[in-house]
């Protein structure tokens, strides 16, 4: 680790966070393999035989994939009326986003960030560089308007290997405990610009750090990002913890060494929309994920995961499935912008 | 198979201690000869206590005893879901089978939906097998052993007891009765439904979320304890969190007896006690405090979304 850039040593707690990101990668994985949905990328970030999740875990992660898409989807579909974009990913870890919207919809002018830690980012660059289909997505350019920052199109490992960027990708090291000391002053030295609208993603980041640092982030984009016009927040994370299911996932991730800290100050779903109300923002929604399930799975999708795999747990996955929940919000000072994302919705 | 022997493996299972390979066949042929004399529909009388789904919760299992009583001493009747989803589905299932051999009249068993060959191969009684065996013939076995196990109980003619709940295709227990159950779970009709419905609050029948069997309502159910001269369905299938529950004016009851279900719903369990007069009495117990000492402890965490 690179003591330079990270004012906060390591620690096991901070090694246990860092090992969601492989559990992330596996249920990714796993609901892949049984066929809930198709990313052709992920296969690159899990080594030799990845665990097979339960069903319940499968269709749980194929909910969250999927409305996490929904929302990146149509953001990256507005791209042409903002006439370019940003995504910002937090903590992304492994996450595969990028290169299934990449191959899918050709961000031809949106900038994708990703920012985690440097153990997780040097990984994650070093397989990048060496798997030629990750490459060679990075590579792709349809029509591109952005005017690359590099002069040439090409992939760079900087930072000893901890960062990497390219035409539209950026992976960044650091920790989002100094997000305003570290991590945006990288972001802006990899031509991320304050001007252009925005959206930063957070699936099951922020619940991690502490209250301070998660609203710190929060501040930082809300005094930074209005001369773009246009920003919005895309999480997706726990809540509900004082239910009897609720301890118990807190007493089993304790037990994992993982504590869910964002958890005390946004512990439903009304405190994470007032996240962001309490903060000046136009427009906050939420759903848990039982109800994402429910309303935006449409039944020719749910007989179609039946036959994936047969769910016998109902009563199990809506427990669980209660206890997620995403939030998208945005603020817009721009009011021809403002029309633009309000079109934006699970 | 010698009975010293027997009650040696019963003891040793006791302990969460898996037995030989060649004892596993042993004790399903033993077994298999037994159900294959039991009815559809099997008759057990009161006093019992019934129990839901245990799947594989092998200390939540001794809790449950230690709460109800120790078999013999106590009658049992399980409603099935005896594997899958907990670590120890091999140990759970092959004591209450080692029970049932050496006292058939004090315990009963029938099926759940887990009780099948593709079931158990998703849910992972199937792995189970593989690793702690290292080959598929335990599953083999146990699989053959759960082709027989019957269909539902009737408690002095009064109590109908059964894992999922009514079929549409059923409206006498004498119907039930002239099923061919011998064979792997089917993915419809009467025997599948009364592993896989699920009572819910409409009045006549529903289609399930789950993909097999049907939601039955309080019409239903009222017409069907009418008819077949009942006062009661005792069915387990569906996580409670308070460990019971009833529905339709006290018609039907779910018992459900895998206390924190999966190391990670957080629930109570439930056993229901009936005494010689079918009087109910519930009693709640909660997961068991933590594996003995010298055990190792090895569970892998539950997953949830990270």
């Amino acid at each position: 680790m690179d003591i330079s850039h990270s004012p906060t040593p390591s620690t096991n707690e901070d090694e246990a966070v860092r090992s969601t990101n492989n559990d992330a990668a596996f249920s990714r994985h796993s609901a892949v393999a049984a066929g809930y949905l198709q990313d052709q990328f992920i296969k690159h970030f899990v080594r030799n035989s990845p665990p097979k999740r339960p069903p319940l875990i499968n269709r749980g992660t194929y909910c969250r994939l999927t409305g996490v898409k929904s929302i990146l989807k149509q953001f990256i579909e507005k791209t042409p009326q903002f006439k370019e974009t940003q995504i910002v990913s937090l903590g992304a870890g492994y996450d595969t986003t990028y290169f299934v919207l990449k191959s899918e919809f050709g961000l031809s002018a949106t900038r994708y960030f990703e920012i985690d830690f440097p153990e997780i980012t040097s990984t994650k660059a070093m397989t990048i560089s060496r798997k030629r289909p990750l490459k060679s997505a990075l590579l792709q350019t349809p029509n591109r308007t952005l005017a690359a920052p590099s002069t040439a199109d090409s992939i760079k490992i900087n930072n000893s290997g901890l960062d990497l960027s390219s035409p539209d990708y950026y992976l960044i090291s650091g920790d989002l405990r100094h997000f305003e000391s570290q991590i945006a002053p990288k972001l802006l030295e990899n031509g991320f610009k304050t001007s252009v609208p925005t959206l930063f993603l957070s699936e099951c980041v922020l619940i991690y750090l502490d209250s301070e640092h998660s609203n710190a982030i929060l501040d930082w984009v809300t005094a930074n990002m209005k001369p773009s016009g246009c920003f919005a927040f895309l999480t997706y994370e726990q809540i509900n913890p004082s239910d009897s299911f609720g301890q118990m996932m807190i007493q089993n991730l304790r037990n994992r060494g993982i504590e869910l800290k964002g958890l005390v100050g946004c512990p439903t779903l009304e405190s994470q929309k007032q996240r962001y109300v309490s903060r000046g923002w136009d427009h906050a929604e939420v759903l848990d994920l039982d109800q994402y399930h429910q309303k935006y799975v449409s039944h020719e999708e749910k007989a179609r995961l039946t036959k994936v795999e047969m769910l016998d747990e109902w009563e199990e996955f809506t427990l669980l499935a209660q206890h997620y929940c995403f939030t998208f919000a945005y603020s817009a000072q721009n009011p021809e912008f403002r029309e633009i994302i309000s079109d934006i919705h699970f | 198979m010698v009975q010293s022997d027997l009650d040696r493996q019963i003891e040793q299972l006791r302990k969460c201690e898996i037995i030989a390979e060649t004892e596993v066949k042993d004790l399903c042929d033993k077994a298999r000869e037994i159900f294959i004399e039991e009815s559809n529909v099997q008759r057990v009388d009161a006093p019992v206590t019934i129990c839901g789904d245990i799947h594989g919760q092998f200390y939540d299992l001794m809790e449950l005893f230690s709460v109800g009583g120790d078999c013999p001493d106590t009658s049992y009747l399980f409603m099935g879901d005896f594997v899958d989803r907990g670590f120890y589905s091999v140990e759970t299932f092959l004591l209450l089978l080692a029970l049932k051999v050496r006292y058939p009249d004090r315990i009963t068993l029938i099926r759940g939906n887990h009780e099948s060959r593709q079931i158990t191969q998703v849910y992972g009684f199937y792995d189970e097998c593989m690793r702690k065996y290292g080959s598929s013939n335990v599953w083999r076995y146990c699989c053959e052993v759960f082709d027989y196990l019957s269909l539902a109980a009737i408690i002095d003619d009064r109590v109908f007891c059964v894992h999922g709940g009514l079929s549409p295709a059923i409206t006498s227990v004498d119907q039930i009765r002239t099923i061919d159950r011998k064979q792997e779970v089917p993915h419809e009709g009467a025997m599948c439904d009364l592993l896989w419905s699920d009572p819910e609050e409409i009045e006549k029948w529903g289609i399930s979320p789950r993909g097999a069997g049907y939601l039955f309502g309080s019409e239903v159910t009222q017409n069907f304890l009418h008819l077949n001269g009942l006062n009661l369905i005792a069915r387990a299938h569906q996580l409670v969190m308070e460990g019971y529950k009833l529905m339709f004016d006290n018609q039907c009851v779910t018992v459900w007896s895998a206390p924190n279900y999966c190391y990670r719903c957080g629930n109570v369990a439930a056993i229901l006690e009936l005494d010689e007069n079918l009087k109910p009495s519930y009693k709640i117990f909660k997961a068991a405090q933590q594996e003995p000492r010298g055990m190792p402890a090895k569970k892998p965490a539950p997953d949830y979304f990270l």
